[in-house]
C-alpha cells in the first residue's frame, strides 16, 4: 500500500514529463522513466523496482515508442541485466545506482534503436535514430545523478528503501561520523 | 535467501513475456490505449499553461480569404492558404465543367464543422509521426476525422478517447485518404511511408491503363471516405512510376510539414450516410 502510495505519483511525474519534453532543448530530453525504474531497482526490493520498472516501461511505450512492448522489454532486460552486477559489486550505492541508469539508457535505447530501425522501414533512420540516441544518452549523463539522490531521499523519508539500501545508508553514516571523529580529534 | 531470488527472477521473466505479448498488439489499438492515456491526464496537463499564444488561424474558417488588419501571419503561411484555396477552386472548376458536361446541376461547395485543437504531444521519445490533441470525442472529434491546418489536408484522427485524440499525419504509413489529381481527374489512395531525398512523403496508388499526370500536379481530396470534403489540397507530384500494367505510383509531397504544428482544425462533422439501394422497396 505504502509503495503504490509513493509510486503512482512518480509514474505520474515522469508521464508528465514526457509529455512536456517539448519545452526542453533535446539535449536534456532524458527518459525519466528509466532513470526511476533503475533507481528503484537499486534502492527498492527488488521484485517492487521490477513492478515499478515494467509500469514505466508500459507508459513510455504507450506514449512514445512505435512498437508497443518493444521499449518495455528493453527496460526490463538493462534492469535485470543491471541489477544483477550493481548488487554484486555495490549494494544500494547512490554513484552506482546513477551509473547503472546511465548504462540503462545506453543498452534500453540502444536496443529499441536497433531492433526498430532493422524491423520497420519508416519512423527514424539509421542516422536520425543515432543522433536520437546519442542525445537520450547524454541527457541521462545529466539527469541520472540528481534524479539517483533525490529518489534515494525521497524513498528514505518514506520508508521504502530496501534492507541492503538501508545498511548501507546506516553504515555510510557510521562512516562519516567517525571521519567527523578522527577529524575532531586531529 | 534463494527462494527470493529465484521468486524476483520468475517475476522478471513473466514480466518480459508480458512485454513481448505485448508487440502483437495492433497499431490501432496501441493509440486508442495512447489516448485513453492523455485522456485521463488531461486534467493536469491543463494545470500547465500554454507554452505560446496559439496561432488564430486553427480557430477560423478554414476557407474565408477576407484581409484582417489584424492577422499576424507570416507571407509564407498566406501564400500556402492561397495556394490551398487556388487548388480547391481550381479542383472545384473542374468539377463544375464535368457537371457542365452531364448537364447536372451545380451544388454549391459544403464548408465543413469543426473544431480547433491544441497539439499537446509532439516527439515523445522514439514516436515521431503521431500527434496528441486536447480535444476528444466528447467534442465531437471521431476516429477518421479529417485535419486540416490553413485549408491543407494534414492527416487523420487515429484514435479518440473522450478528452483527447491522436492523429497521424499524411505520411504515417496507416494513413489511407481518398484523393484525386486537379488536372488529370485520376483518383486513388494517398497513403504515408514514402521518402524523397530522405524527407518523409506520401505515395498516390492509382489503378488504370494510362495515367496522364505531370509532375508538380496538385492534389486534393476527393471526398469518397467520408474523412475530408473534396477539395482540400493534399499537396503535389514529385515523381511517377509505374508498377505493372494497370498500377502507377506517384509519390507527392505533403503541402504542409507538421513538424512545428501547434494548433489545427479537426472535422467534426459526420460523413453523409448514403441510402442503401432496397430490393422490391424494403430496405
Amino acid at each position: 500500500m505504502r509503495e503504490t502510495l509513493v509510486l503512482l505519483p512518480l509514474w505520474l511525474i515522469a508521464a508528465l514529463w514526457h509529455i512536456q519534453l517539448g519545452a526542453l532543448p533535446p539535449w536534456l530530453h532524458a527518459d525519466l522513466g528509466l532513470l526511476m525504474g533503475l533507481c528503484a531497482m537499486a534502492f527498492l526490493r527488488r521484485e517492487t523496482g521490477l513492478i515499478f520498472l515494467f509500469a514505466l516501461g508500459l507508459q513510455a511505450d504507450l506514449l512514445g515508442s512505435e512498437r508497443l512492448g518493444l521499449l518495455t522489454a528493453g527496460y526490463l532486460m538493462s534492469g535485470g541485466v543491471l541489477l544483477s552486477i550493481e548488487r554484486e559489486l555495490a549494494p544500494a550505492g547512490r554513484y552506482f545506482a546513477a551509473l547503472a541508469a546511465i548504462a540503462g539508457s545506453v543498452v534500453a535505447h540502444g536496443m529499441y534503436f536497433v531492433l526498430s530501425t532493422s524491423l520497420s522501414a519508416g519512423g527514424f533512420g539509421w542516422s536520425a535514430g543515432g543522433a536520437k540516441w546519442l542525445s537520450l544518452c547524454a541527457a541521462a549523463a545529466i539527469w541520472a545523478g540528481p534524479v539517483a539522490w533525490l529518489l534515494h531521499k525521497v524513498w528514505s523519508w518514506t520508508g521504502l528503501l530496501s534492507p541492503e539500501a538501508q545498511g548501507a545508508r546506516a553504515s555510510r553514516t557510521t562512516r562519516h561520523q567517525h571521519r567527523k571523529m578522527r577529524a575532531r580529534r586531529a | 535467501m534463494r527462494r527470493k531470488k529465484s521468486y524476483s527472477r520468475t517475476i522478471l521473466v513473466v514480466l518480459l513475456l508480458v512485454a513481448f505479448a505485448c508487440m502483437l498488439i495492433p497499431t490501432g489499438q496501441r493509440l486508442g490505449l495512447r489516448s485513453q492515456l492523455l485522456s485521463a491526464l488531461r486534467p493536469v496537463l491543463d494545470l500547465f499553461p500554454s507554452r505560446e499564444e496559439q496561432p488564430a488561424v486553427a480557430s477560423r474558417n478554414v476557407y474565408t480569404l477576407e484581409p484582417d488588419a489584424r492577422d499576424q501571419r507570416s507571407a509564407s503561411e498566406t501564400e500556402r492558404q492561397l495556394q490551398a484555396e487556388l487548388a480547391k477552386l481550381l479542383d472545384e472548376n473542374q468539377r463544375l465543367r464535368a457537371h457542365l458536361r452531364a448537364a447536372t446541376p451545380v451544388r454549391g461547395q459544403r464548408i465543413p464543422k469543426g473544431i480547433s485543437a491544441s497539439v499537446i504531444t509532439r516527439e515523445l521519445l522514439w514516436e515521431q509521426s503521431v500527434y496528441g490533441l486536447d480535444r476528444g470525442t466528447q467534442d465531437g472529434t471521431r476516429v477518421g476525422s479529417g485535419v486540416l491546418y490553413l485549408g491543407v489536408a494534414v492527416g487523420k484522427i487515429m484514435a479518440a478517447a473522450p478528452r483527447a485524440a491522436c492523429f497521424a499525419p499524411l505520411t504515417h504509413p496507416e494513413t489511407r485518404i481518398a484523393v484525386r489529381l486537379t488536372i488529370c481527374r485520376a483518383e486513388g489512395i494517398l497513403q504515408g511511408g514514402a521518402t524523397i531525398e530522405g524527407q518523409p512523403a506520401c505515395v498516390l496508388k492509382v489503378v488504370a491503363a494510362e495515367l496522364n499526370a505531370r509532375v508538380g500536379e496538385w492534389i486534393v481530396t476527393s471526398g469518397l471516405d467520408g474523412s475530408f470534403p473534396a477539395g482540400c489540397w493534399i499537396g503535389q507530384v514529385a515523381s511517377i512510376e509505374r508498377r505493372g500494367n494497370m498500377e502507377w505510383a506517384v509519390t507527392v509531397k505533403p503541402a504542409c510539414e507538421t513538424d512545428g504544428l501547434e494548433a489545427v482544425y479537426v472535422l467534426t462533422e459526420p460523413p453523409v450516410q448514403m441510402p442503401r439501394p432496397t430490393r422490391n422497396g424494403r430496405p
